[in-house]
């Protein structure tokens, strides 16, 4: 696929740094020998057609996508494990069902029956 | 077999038709949208296209050039199209290098239109195939709305492009450039390209350039301060030096035949 000309809308760059690059390139490929010259531009467009376009890409792909990201982020692995963590660290103020409070100690399965017998 | 042309392009095929029957053209062919439409119009009323596809360092992916050629084929069996591959980076060198401090003293910047000598070397070989050959027609695949391009601007290299083919008794043709016609529609409606936009698309099957980006740079430095009527006057000036240059070298080959010119030790190998 060509790739399309830089400048074809008229030549001049929009921003300084556009200029800045444009001389800088010529000043280099200037005094090349032919042949090293144009190894220098074929340097300079994998750079500026590949390099830095597949970069503005995925940097634009990013930012189309970071408010999804964020909140996919935030909510699977930040409010998500925290609310999990929580819940089982909190100390349980029901006595009858004591589910959430996983680490806290728990009487023996066979001791309802005791219990029951001590009340009388 | 009758092919349906729409009336532009009848209107081009009609400008482009030799005087004698049963002539031949060779055309420089990438094998983008521009320079197959060009062929397509000229097999209409040339016997024999050479489809000339140049080949220099910085080209990438010239054997793209053979995938509309392959369906020129099938759609127009009345005619032949021979498909080459010419190497022209000698020629490249020759004009982009030779006596470039003298012409930077003089052009400036101007010296670094990698564009303008590309497109001037391969119409150097395209000549020397033409002399070579007995191939009284050449073509390109210009078109309307390329001006930064000096070979297809009418105000830089078009007019010198054709006097210098005409100095060495060949007519220089181009096929696609005229008002109105556009070409990736014209080439989808006969059938050679697969959708009717393809430029700028995976489906451009043509030879990749690298270099085009140093043309860029240039245009940008040269276009601060000046105007592109200016331009245009700086770049005819300035690549009109390098077709004189070429005529004259051309014509010493011509009359030493065989000798150790230039363009011998540049066709060699």
């Amino acid at each position: 696929m060509q790739q399309p000309l830089i400048t074809i809308e008229g030549g001049k760059p929009k921003k300084r740094l556009g200029l800045v690059s444009s001389w800088l390139i010529c000043a280099i490929a200037l005094p090349l020998p032919v042949r090293a010259r144009i190894y220098f531009v074929f340097l300079v467009n994998f750079i500026y057609n590949h390099v830095l376009a597949t970069t503005r890409l995925i940097i634009s792909f990013l930012g189309r996508r970071f408010a999804d990201a964020m909140i996919f982020l935030a909510y699977y692995l930040v409010l998500g494990p925290l609310a999990l963590f929580g819940r089982l660290l909190r100390p349980s103020r029901s006595a009858a069902a004591p589910g959430g409070a996983f680490f806290s100690d728990k009487e023996p399965q066979d001791s309802t029956a005791e219990r029951f017998e001590r009340q009388y | 077999m009758s092919h349906v042309f729409s009336a532009v392009v009848e209107k081009q095929a009609a400008a482009c038709a030799p005087a004698e029957a049963g002539a031949e053209v060779a055309l420089l062919y990438s094998g983008g949208a521009d320079s197959s439409l060009a062929a397509c119009i000229l097999a209409k009323s040339f016997r024999k296209v050479h489809l000339n596809t140049f080949s220099r360092p910085g080209f990438m992916a010239c054997g793209f050039s053979g995938v509309h050629y392959e369906r020129m084929r099938e759609r127009f069996p009345e005619t032949e199209f021979i498909h080459r591959q010419i190497p022209a980076g000698r020629f490249y060198a020759e004009v982009e290098g030779r006596g470039r401090w003298r012409a930077f003293g003089r052009h400036g910047l101007l010296v670094l239109n990698s564009c303008g000598h590309c497109k001037t070397a391969l119409h150097w070989r395209n000549l020397i195939f033409c002399l070579q050959n007995g191939v009284k027609y050449a073509a390109d695949g210009a078109v309307t709305g390329a001006e930064e391009f000096a070979e297809q601007n009418p105000r830089i290299l078009m007019p010198e492009l054709a006097a210098l083919y005409a100095a060495f008794g060949i007519t220089l043709l181009h096929p696609s450039y005229g008002e109105g016609l556009v070409t990736e529609p014209e080439l989808y409606a006969l059938g050679i390209s697969p959708q009717s936009k393809i430029k700028m698309t995976r489906k451009d099957m043509q030879v990749v350039c690298s270099q085009q980006i140093l043309f860029a740079m240039m245009m940008r430095c040269l276009l601060v301060g000046r105007d592109f009527p200016e331009y245009e006057r700086l770049a005819r000036a300035y690549l009109s030096e390098k077709l004189e240059t070429i005529k004259r070298e051309t014509r010493l080959w011509l009359d030493n035949p065989g000798a150790g010119t230039r363009i011998a030790r540049l066709l060699r190998d």
